[in-house]
Order: structure tokens, then C-alpha cells, then sequence
């Protein structure tokens, strides 16, 4: 998977709309393609893959259901509700919206998502009810977004749905760099978590006769869920099954359940995969950039059918 | 490590720990959003500055101060002002903070720029995502400065530009949010032009500036006077040195308003509209650009300006009902054919029948938009002309047709 990933990015970094031989010395351009628009947009699109996999991986475990995502529990959605009013209510007035304050929206979207889903699971026992509601915390921010939408000028519509596809077009350092650190720190956090989440895995119970407080590692795996894909939302808008799509392939291909053995697989895979799709997105129809969340479903969900298909068909056998 | 998780306190000591390391991070990602920013300003200078600095014709530089000599007054415009310096040289400050240095071909850049965004002239590879700024080009003969385009072929309606693009001069390189930045570095852009719609994605500006491609944000929309929109042919003019050609455009089209005023007021009402993909009908807003050329045009726009409405929206959208109640005794209507294509009085009636019962679908007096209005911003004598040419029934119209005379 190591290979795989180092593969892809190589292809991110040496292919691209305009040809350059990275064998050969760069000249002033070729450089600047190079360093200041191909690898910053790699690097981004690596460790965004690898949280938004991980964020999912977390959703899943916790939900126990392999359709919790990111994407499905309303985190994208809440990024989106909060971007909507801030492009609407500062545009509206005259002003500008700032990458600064772009960010700050996204974050603050998601980590409300998070809060109403924090304390809805203080409340819901049920994991299946919890994940419902979830998904309706999704709808009403969605609901919230298309009521603003209503009184918003066509322009920020149209901006609107044109960040709602996510991307990685306008990756540039020392914003990448920002991406990375803070996605390191949450992978970190979720890497030291890992053997109370196998303990978990195997039933809240027997996490709880090993000593596992239950409730404050679910409270910490919700809170590492959002955290990762609120940043990625934050700087490449809301991209969808990356969070659902990566961990079923994974946990199928490795054949493994030990966190320690799978957080770094789902790290791997998630950076090859979206990698790889930034790299369709960006080149297929060259100039025309594909919206990122197309191609990660177009290639996303056929996968998660296809696997879904085997393993009733397995159950099925049995 | 499990026995970790079971102390609540120290599980509240970790995110405490890890909130603090969060926030310190996220101040990384503050500073790093305007660090970009001035970093990419100060880049587009270097450019400039190393660009000068490279050629082995000039001089080497003495210090080249800026003296101001005269702030030119608009004639309508707001949103920009020029001003001249000694040595020819011209900025502009545009309404939203940002400021251009114009350098003449073959002068100097200054030590201090002032803080201003250099372009040397001769500009030439521009890259225009602003489509209604073509017009402009065109009517100064600089479309050939132009080499890149932010939207498609089929696109554009200004026939210099389709030519162009279909001999090869005039390349498609990324709509606005998404520009094809590898080409517009190894093809030496010099200038980005841009729209308002790139302030909602400020991370394309700071890219482009970044690449050391200074970018220019047109608010010509943004101008409440059609005139003053018109007026941005002389930044574009003072950009490309045609100058002269572009106070020549502007004169020749405010002639025209000029030479209607003697008419008076028609005392006839008109209204324009689309309807939407969902079925709203999206209406011109009172006070906005057109209802302006309207009342040049000796007419009234059936919506009047809302004093308390700061926004900068120039539609507004209604269910029939409500727009029948407010425009259905419009003497005219003039539907937006360029945005919803329709060529007959059934088309407009079959999007919602209620039309059949306005005063000017009766009285016959039912108009389209046969050319999209923003390409043609460079033209607005000739549609207020065209406007008061329907108010009075008589001379022949460019951008207006009359539907129901076939």
C-alpha cells in the first residue's frame, strides 16, 4: 500500500496539464509547477484522504455500522450550513470573504455538527437510533443552508455549489502545511487510542472488564472523527466517500481488525485513494477541473456496492 | 494504556492538552492566510522589480519617487479612481482596498511602490475570467492581450472573441474558481482579470498572486450608474496604454444618453424578467443598473429602489402572485431571453400561463434580451438607446427584439 501511495504520488506530482520532465534540471517555470502548484496539492490531498479514512474508520467503529461517515452524520453539512451564511451575510454587505474566514466557517460548522451529535449520544443509547439521528442532524443543517440559499444572490449560489464539490485546485503553502500539522496531530491522537478501540471492538463489556472507560473513549472518538474531517472540509469543502468507501475496502483487502495494523493501512489507502482521484479530477478533461466529490463517488460507491454485493452473497452461501 | 482510559481526569487532561495544541496550530493557519497574501503581493512586485532589474537596457535604477500630479475625476464611476504621477506613471485604487501601479513601457519601477500591485506595460497574455470586461478589449482592438480565457468557446457571444479562440490565440484556461494555473505560469501570464465572484474564493486570488500573476478585481458591477459601469474601459484603457481610444468609447456612448435627455419622461412603465428552473419569476431589482437605463431611456422602472436594501443583488425573485400584483400593469416586459432562451409569446406563456393576463403581453408590447446585456457593457448608450426606441415605437433595436410581430 506503501508502494501504491508513493506511486500515485509521483503521478500527482510528475503528470499535470502542462508537460514537464522532472528527470531533467527544472527551469524558473518548470520549478514553480513543481513546488508551488503540483506539490502542495499532493501533499493536501494525501493527508486529507488519510484523515478523512481514518474520520470514517472512527464513525464506523463507533456506530458499528459500515455506512457512518463524515459525509452521512451531517459534519460536511454543518460546514456547509456555516460557509453558506458567512458567504451570504459578508459578500451580501460589500465585504470579502478571506481564506482565513472560510476556514473558520467550515471548522465551525462541523464542530457544531459534532456538539449536537455529542450530545445526542449522551442521551441515545442505541447506536442505530444515534446514527439516525446523525443523519437528521444532516438534514436540518441541510435545510438551514437552502433557506439561505433562498435569499442569496445567484453569485454565491453558484460559489456556493462550486466549494460544495470539494477540491484541492487552489492548494498553496503555508496553508497546506497548516493542514498537516493539524491532521497529524488528530492521526496521532487517534494512533494512541488504538488498543482501547480493539478492546472496544470487541464489545463494550468486555472493553469495560479491561478497564476501558467506554463513554469517554466514544466521547474521544467522536471528537478525532470530527476534528479530521472538519479540517479537511475547511480547506477543500466537503468531499464525500472517501470516509465511507476507504475503510470497507481496507478492512476487506488486509483481512485485519487490529487497529494498530489497520489505522496505518487506512492512512495509506485513503492518501492513494484520493491521491488518485485529485489526479482523474485534475487531468481528464484538462482544463476543465472535475469536482472532486464526482470522482471519489464515481469511483467510491461502485466499490462499496460491489464489496456489499460479495458479502451477501457470502452470508447468503452460509 | 486501557487503564489511562478508565481516570475521567486524565481523559479531560488529553483534550485539554490536545484543544491547546489544536488552537496554537490553527494560530499557524491564521498568520499563514495573511502571510500568503502580502508574501504574494510582495511576489508580484519581485516579479515586476526582477523583471526590470533582468533587462540589461535599463539603467541602472536611480530612485524613482512617486510624485502625485493630478487625481482624475470620473464622470459616473465609484468604484475606482486613477491618479496620475510624474514620469507617466497611474494607479488605480479600485473600492475594495486594492491598489495598481500602471508602470509605462520602458520606465522604471519605483523602490517604493507604495504598497501598490505592480503591472508594467505592455500587458500582454491577460487572463480574463471576467467575460463582461471583452467587450471592453474589443472596443479598444486589445483582444490580442488577451490569451486567456475563463470561459469556453461557446460561451461567448462577442465575435472577436470566438474568433480568436477558434484560431488558437485565445486559449480556455479554468473558469474563475478553478484556473489552470501550470499554464498560466509556463506561459507567462502577466494579469488576471476577475469578477466579483472570485471574492468568494479569495484562496484563487491568493494562488495567482502567489504564482506572481497580480490580479485585478472588476467591480464595474458593483457601480449603481450605468455610466460609471462603462467607465472601466479607461482602467482597462490605461492598462493596455489606449487611452485615448477608451475616453473616445466612453464619449461616443455617453453622447447618446446625453442626446435623449431632451425627450423627457415617457410616463410608460416597463419591467424585465426570467423565469427560474423552479419556477420563480427573477425580476430586475428597482434602482439596479438596468432600471437606471431605463429611466435614461425616458421610462419607469416598475420597481422602485428599496432605500434600506444594501444589498448588492440587482434581482430579486417572486412567486407569480406577487409579481402580478407588482408588474402586471407594466406597460412593457422584457424577458431575459439570454439567461432563458425563448423565441415566442407560447414559449413565455408556456413557462407559466399567468403572463397572457399582464397589461403588456395584451397590449403587445413583450420584448427579449437577444444579447446577454454583461458582455456587452461597453454598450450602454446603444441599449438605452434601444430601450427608448421601444418606449416610442420607433428606430431599430440591437439588443431588443419585439416578440409577436412575426
Amino acid at each position: 500500500m506503501f508502494v501504491l501511495l508513493m506511486t500515485v504520488a509521483f503521478i500527482s506530482v510528475a503528470a499535470g496539464s502542462v508537460s514537464v520532465n522532472i528527470f531533467a534540471p527544472l527551469s524558473d517555470n518548470d520549478s514553480m509547477i513543481i513546488f508551488d502548484i503540483r506539490m502542495p496539492r499532493t501533499l493536501l490531498a494525501a493527508v486529507s484522504g488519510a484523515a478523512l479514512a481514518v474520520s470514517g474508520y472512527l464513525l464506523q467503529t463507533f456506530f458499528r455500522n459500515p455506512i457512518a461517515g463524515p459525509y452521512v452524520m451531517g459534519i460536511s453539512s454543518g460546514a456547509k450550513m456555516t460557509m453558506v451564511l458567512a458567504m451570504t451575510f459578508v459578500v451580501a454587505s460589500g465585504g470579502s470573504m478571506t481564506s482565513v474566514l472560510k476556514i473558520i466557517a467550515s471548522f465551525a460548522g462541523a464542530l457544531l455538527s459534532t456538539f449536537l451529535i455529542l450530545v445526542l449520544s449522551f442521551r441515545v443509547k442505541s447506536m442505530s437510533v444515534l446514527l439516525v439521528a446523525g443523519i437528521m442532524v444532516g438534514y436540518i443543517c441541510t435545510a438551514v443552508t437552502e433557506f439561505v440559499v433562498t435569499f442569496a444572490d445567484d453569485t454565491s449560489i453558484i460559489s456556493l455549489h462550486g466549494w460544495a464539490q470539494g477540491g484541492f485546485s487552489s492548494a498553496a503553502f503555508p496553508g497546506t502545511y497548516t493542514a498537516v500539522v493539524l491532521i497529524l496531530i488528530g492521526i496521532a491522537g487517534v494512533f494512541i487510542m488504538s488498543k482501547p478501540i480493539g478492546a472496544y471492538m470487541q464489545g463494550e463489556k468486555y472493553a469495560e472488564s479491561l478497564g476501558v472507560n467506554v463513554r469517554g473513549l466514544q466521547l474521544l472518538m467522536i471528537i478525532f472523527s470530527s476534528f479530521l474531517s472538519a479540517v479537511v472540509t475547511a480547506y477543500a469543502g466537503p468531499v464525500s466517500f472517501v470516509g465511507i468507501a476507504v475503510p470497507f475496502l481496507v478492512k476487506k483487502l488486509i483481512k485485519q481488525s487490529k487497529p494498530i495494523i489497520l489505522i496505518p493501512a487506512l492512512i495509506l489507502a485513503g492518501a492513494a485513494f484520493t491521491l488518485f482521484c485529485d489526479i482523474v479530477a485534475r487531468l481528464m478533461f484538462s482544463p476543465i477541473e472535475l469536482s472532486l466529490s464526482t470522482v471519489t463517488a464515481f469511483f467510491g460507491a461502485p466499490v462499496v456496492l460491489f464489496i456489499m454485493a460479495g458479502r451477501k452473497r457470502g452470508q447468503r452461501d452460509e | 494504556m486501557l487503564r489511562f482510559f478508565n481516570n475521567r481526569r486524565k481523559i479531560n487532561n488529553l483534550i485539554i492538552t490536545w484543544t491547546l495544541l489544536t488552537c496554537i496550530s490553527l494560530c499557524g493557519c491564521t498568520g499563514g492566510g495573511s502571510f500568503s497574501v502580502s508574501e504574494s503581493e510582495n511576489t508580484a512586485e519581485n516579479v515586476s522589480q526582477d523583471t526590470a532589474a533582468a533587462d540589461p537596457t535599463e539603467e541602472s535604477s536611480e530612485t524613482v519617487a512617486l510624485q502625485v500630479t493630478a487625481v482624475r475625476e470620473n464622470a459616473a464611476a465609484t468604484e475606482f479612481s486613477i491618479t496620475d504621477y510624474e514620469g507617466g506613471y497611474s494607479s488605480v485604487e479600485v473600492s475594495d482596498g486594492r491598489k495598481y501601479l500602471i508602470v509605462p513601457e520602458g520606465a522604471e519601477v519605483p523602490e517604493d511602490t507604495m504598497g501598490m500591485t505592480v503591472i508594467k506595460r505592455p500587458v500582454s497574455n491577460i487572463y480574463l475570467a471576467n467575460s463582461a470586461a471583452m467587450c471592453e478589449f474589443a472596443e479598444l482592438g486589445a483582444v490580442d492581450a488577451v490569451r486567456f480565457s475563463g470561459i469556453e468557446k461557446d460561451d461567448w457571444t462577442i465575435y472577436e472573441a470566438v474568433n480568436a479562440m477558434e484560431s488558437g490565440e485565445l486559449i480556455f484556461c479554468g473558469n474563475y474558481g478553478a484556473p489552470d494555473y501550470e499554464t498560466l505560469t509556463v506561459e507567462g501570464c502577466q494579469l488576471a482579470v476577475e469578477n466579483t465572484m472570485v471574492t468568494h474564493k479569495p484562496e484563487v486570488v491568493e494562488k495567482l498572486e502567489g504564482l506572481g500573476i497580480p490580479v485585478l478585481i472588476d467591480r464595474a458591477s458593483y457601480e449603481n450608474d450605468p455610466m460609471g459601469r462603462m467607465e472601466w474601459i479607461k482602467v482597462y484603457g490605461l492598462i493596455l496604454g489606449k487611452e485615448e481610444e477608451a475616453q473616445t468609447a466612453f464619449d461616443e456612448q455617453k453622447a447618446i444618453v446625453d442626446a435623449l435627455e431632451d425627450y423627457g419622461n415617457t410616463g410608460l412603465t416597463v419591467v424585465a424578467c426570467y423565469v427560474s428552473a423552479n419556477g420563480q419569476i427573477v425580476c430586475t431589482k428597482g434602482g439596479s443598473s438596468f432600471a437606471r437605463m431605463t429611466e435614461m431611456a425616458g421610462g419607469n422602472y416598475i420597481l422602485t429602489a428599496d432605500e434600506d436594501d444594501d444589498s448588492v443583488k440587482s434581482t430579486v425573485k417572486y412567486g407569480m402572485e406577487e409579481f402580478m400584483t407588482v408588474a402586471g400593469e407594466a406597460d412593457f416586459l422584457i424577458y431575459d431571453s439570454t439567461i432563458d432562451h425563448v423565441d415566442s409569446l407560447d414559449d413565455i406563456i408556456d413557462r407559466n400561463a399567468m403572463f397572457a393576463n399582464f397589461k403588456a403581453f395584451e397590449d403587445g408590447n413583450v420584448w427579449i434580451m437577444e444579447s446577454s446585456l454583461y458582455q456587452n457593457s461597453n454598450e450602454v448608450g446603444t441599449i438605452v438607446s434601444d430601450i427608448h426606441s421601444m418606449l416610442t415605437g420607433g428606430g431599430e433595436t440591437v439588443h431588443l427584439k419585439k416578440l409577436g410581430d412575426d
